[in-house]
């Protein structure tokens, strides 16, 4: 029976640190580029335009019904086919962005809906344009009020970055398999990668909390 | 490059045992999960501070580590402690404990939601507890609780995925395995997705029929 | 049907339908992939490091014999400014990707089978591959290969090691065994597959014999080699069949540095003992 080794933690912390770091920019990233697809989409999607409803539907939900890493090995072997050469961590980003913008997407879509018409109406008859009431009034109220869920799906995010590592990216979870593979260890390794994963997630968690009691601060 | 139909035809047999396999993973993974997840759900609304803490540590934990992670650590650390199970029993083992931390959450609400003036009204007309839990209680938070159920298992449909890692052979594992025999990654992909797709809207079309069921002596 | 059901099944047939017919999408033809590498600037070669001695991850770089033996065979094209981008991928679908036009390479430790021959190009053999079984070191009922009859075994998906298993077993049937029990396959590589030697969920796997070595030497005590399988085998690298200008330069710096004598200095290094290689791409059944 082994016991708990601090000393292997202390040693293979700067290398897992180093792979948690690559595991924040394909996140980081990958968030961003959700929400700038999230956001036409959540609106595409309740558009007057039958086309646009139809085909946004259909990217919503065979992204939201189809696996992760699926989508990711996809994305890594099939635009060969057309020409484009994505590499790991480019694969890794956009499979993120497309399946964290097509959730998003819907909790956006949820918000909206939940806003009540009187916003966008008295929006229009102030003058503004349907962009300009979309940008300045119906979307902070929305992210305001799902805040919660962003943050949420946020967290999932960051979690489903680890299914980069199927394409060998050394992120966290990859750089964790490979310090097990070579001094065998997985309590020790796979306890400590799972902390700095909670720690991450926290990070981000009290940033949202932060971001919340602010954008209330309008109400 | 063309569509290789071939493949199709010569992989079909082994992408439906991968389905079923998918399917069995993902019903025992869910069953199991509504099970923890119930007792956890419990010990969180007990009076005991030390079963609500060690819920609170079992939901908290598990719902900020990647599933990928845990899945290793089952699969890796365990034998060294005399504990070794098969890799479908550990990746059902880690999918269970995953989805019953969710389900932990969604069923507190719902038992929560379901007011105590429901259950002293059912007392006060001279039902039992057990009568009142079983015939009012549950019923309601059946319905409550069926829609985010259900999402949860289209959820689990699409984690057991990652179970391809540790050798289990569902889908993507077939998948996976079809791609390294024919040096064609389109086809297996394909295949794949489109099954995936498949099984999500079999269960949502299941669960909305289970929903109405439910609540035809409530409408 | 519900009208959205409507929509997914014509959008699904839709799909299936387009891509039946899109294969007509044609590469450009080009001048050879040599000069579109010297032009871009940049070799990408696919590799799959879980593989000590011949290409592992150490301190974050990739390492091993063939990671010494690929510079010094790209230093023609690096001194003519072009970039090295080597790629770190699962082995199952290392081919797939060539094929797709992922990557420029393959330099791993890859069996030339006539199978992948009918797709792809190898180079001259890169260093010796036979099979050995590894098992648990006080596995007493395992001593040779034709223990394994009835046992567990497992392997790397995709690769010649399985097919070998596959066959081995079709042998013990013939001679009126029960075959091996069950081939477990496995889509992550041989970390799992020693472990699982260790915990006992599966009895022994094949590996070549180099890297049986290494393992002897990085955990000794734990396991045992249980004899041979199959003829001598090579590894090479792979190209795409089309791009013979690229497989031509390969070969003829390998067999500059193999003259040369650094072929026999790196398997000193690594191996600790020279092999002899044909000089000529040589393929195994």
């Amino acid at each position: 029976m082994r016991g708990f080794d601090v000393r292997i933690v202390i040693e293979s912390l700067p290398l897992l640190l180093r792979g948690a770091l690559i595991t924040i920019q394909v996140s980081a990233l990958g968030l961003l580029l959700a929400a700038l697809i999230a956001v036409p989409v959540a609106f595409a999607r309740l558009s007057r335009s039958r086309i646009l409803r139809t085909t946004t539907f259909l990217y919503l939900d065979f992204v939201r019904g189809t696996p992760l890493l699926l989508q990711l090995f996809a994305i890594f072997y099939l635009p060969p086919l057309l020409g484009i050469d994505l590499s790991p961590f480019a694969s890794g980003v956009i499979a993120l962005g497309l399946n964290g913008g097509a959730y998003t997407a819907e909790i956006l879509r949820g918000g909206i809906q939940a806003l009540p018409r009187g916003q966008t109406e008295s929006a229009r008859a102030l003058g503004m344009s349907a962009l300009q009431s979309a940008r300045r009034i119906v979307l902070p109220q929305v992210v305001a009020n799902v805040l919660p869920a962003l943050a949420n799906e946020s967290a999932a995010l960051i979690k489903a970055s680890s299914l980069v590592s199927a394409l060998a990216l050394v992120e966290l979870t990859r750089v964790g398999y490979q310090v097990v593979s070579r001094i065998l260890r997985p309590m020790e390794i796979y306890v400590t990668v799972g902390a700095l994963y909670l720690l991450i997630n926290a990070a981000v968690s009290s940033g949202a909390a932060l971001a919340h009691r602010r954008l209330a601060a309008y109400r | 490059m063309q569509f290789d139909w071939s493949i199709v035809a010569r992989y079909g047999g082994s992408f439906v045992d991968g389905a079923v396999m998918t399917l069995v993973v993902s019903v025992a993974a869910t069953l199991i999960g509504l099970v923890i997840g119930m007792l956890a759900a419990l010990a969180r609304l007990s009076p005991w501070v030390f079963l609500r803490g060690v819920a609170r540590a079992y939901v908290e934990i598990i719902r900020g580590t990647p599933l990928l992670v845990q899945l290793f650590f089952l699969y890796a650390a365990l034998p060294l402690y005399g504990i070794r199970l098969s890799a479908v029993a550990s990746g059902i083992v880690a999918l269970s404990l995953y989805t019953g931390a969710f389900a932990a959450e969604i069923l507190r609400a719902g038992i929560t939601a379901v007011q105590r003036g429901h259950v002293e009204a059912a007392r006060s007309l001279g039902m039992s507890y057990g009568q009142a839990m079983r015939r009012i209680v549950m019923p309601l938070m059946a319905v409550q609780v069926l829609p985010p159920l259900t999402s949860e298992f289209t959820g689990v449909i699409k984690w057991s995925s990652l179970l391809s890692v540790v050798t289990v052979p569902e889908l993507t594992y077939t998948a996976y395995r079809a791609i390294g025999e024919t040096y064609s990654a389109v086809e297996p992909l394909v295949v794949a997705g489109l099954l995936y797709w498949g099984l999500n809207d079999l269960v949502v079309a299941v669960g909305r029929g289970l929903e109405r069921r439910l609540t035809r002596h409530l409408a | 049907m519900t009208r959205t059901l409507r929509v997914k099944t014509r959008t699904a047939i839709a799909l299936l339908v387009a891509l039946a017919t899109v294969g007509l999408i044609a590469p450009d033809s080009r001048a050879g992939l040599l000069d579109d590498i010297k032009k871009k600037k940049e070799i990408v070669i696919a590799t799959e490091a879980g593989y000590a001695p011949f290409e592992y991850v150490e301190n974050g770089k990739i390492v091993g014999y063939h990671a010494d033996l690929l510079a010094l065979v790209m230093k023609d094209l690096t001194d003519q400014g072009v970039k090295v981008n080597q790629l770190d991928l699962p082995f199952a679908s290392l081919l797939a990707g060539l094929q797709a036009k992922k990557y420029d390479m393959i330099a791993t430790a890859l069996f030339g089978t006539e199978e992948r021959a009918k797709r792809f190009a190898f180079t001259i053999p890169t260093a010796f591959g036979t099979t050995g079984i590894v098992t648990k070191a006080d596995n007493a009922a395992i001593t040779k290969p034709d223990d394994l009859d009835g046992k567990t075994v497992g392997a790397p998906q995709a690769t010649k090691y399985l097919d070998q298993m596959k066959a081995l077993s079709e042998e013990f049937k013939k001679k009126g065994g029960k075959g091996i029990k069950e081939i477990k396959e496995y889509a992550s590589g041989f970390t799992e597959i020693y472990a699982d030697i260790d915990n006992g969920r599966i009895d022994a796997a094949p590996n070549g014999m180099p890297n049986l070595a290494v393992l002897m030497k990085q955990q000794p005590g734990k396991y045992k080699l249980a004899g041979q399988v199959g003829d001598p085998t090579y590894f090479a690298w792979a190209t795409r069949k089309e791009d013979t200008d690229l497989l031509e330069y390969l070969n003829s710096q390998m067999l500059k540095l193999k003259k040369a004598g650094t072929f026999a200095e790196l398997q000193k290094k690594w191996f600790g003992f020279t092999m002899d290689l044909p000089d000529v791409p040589t393929l195994m059944k």
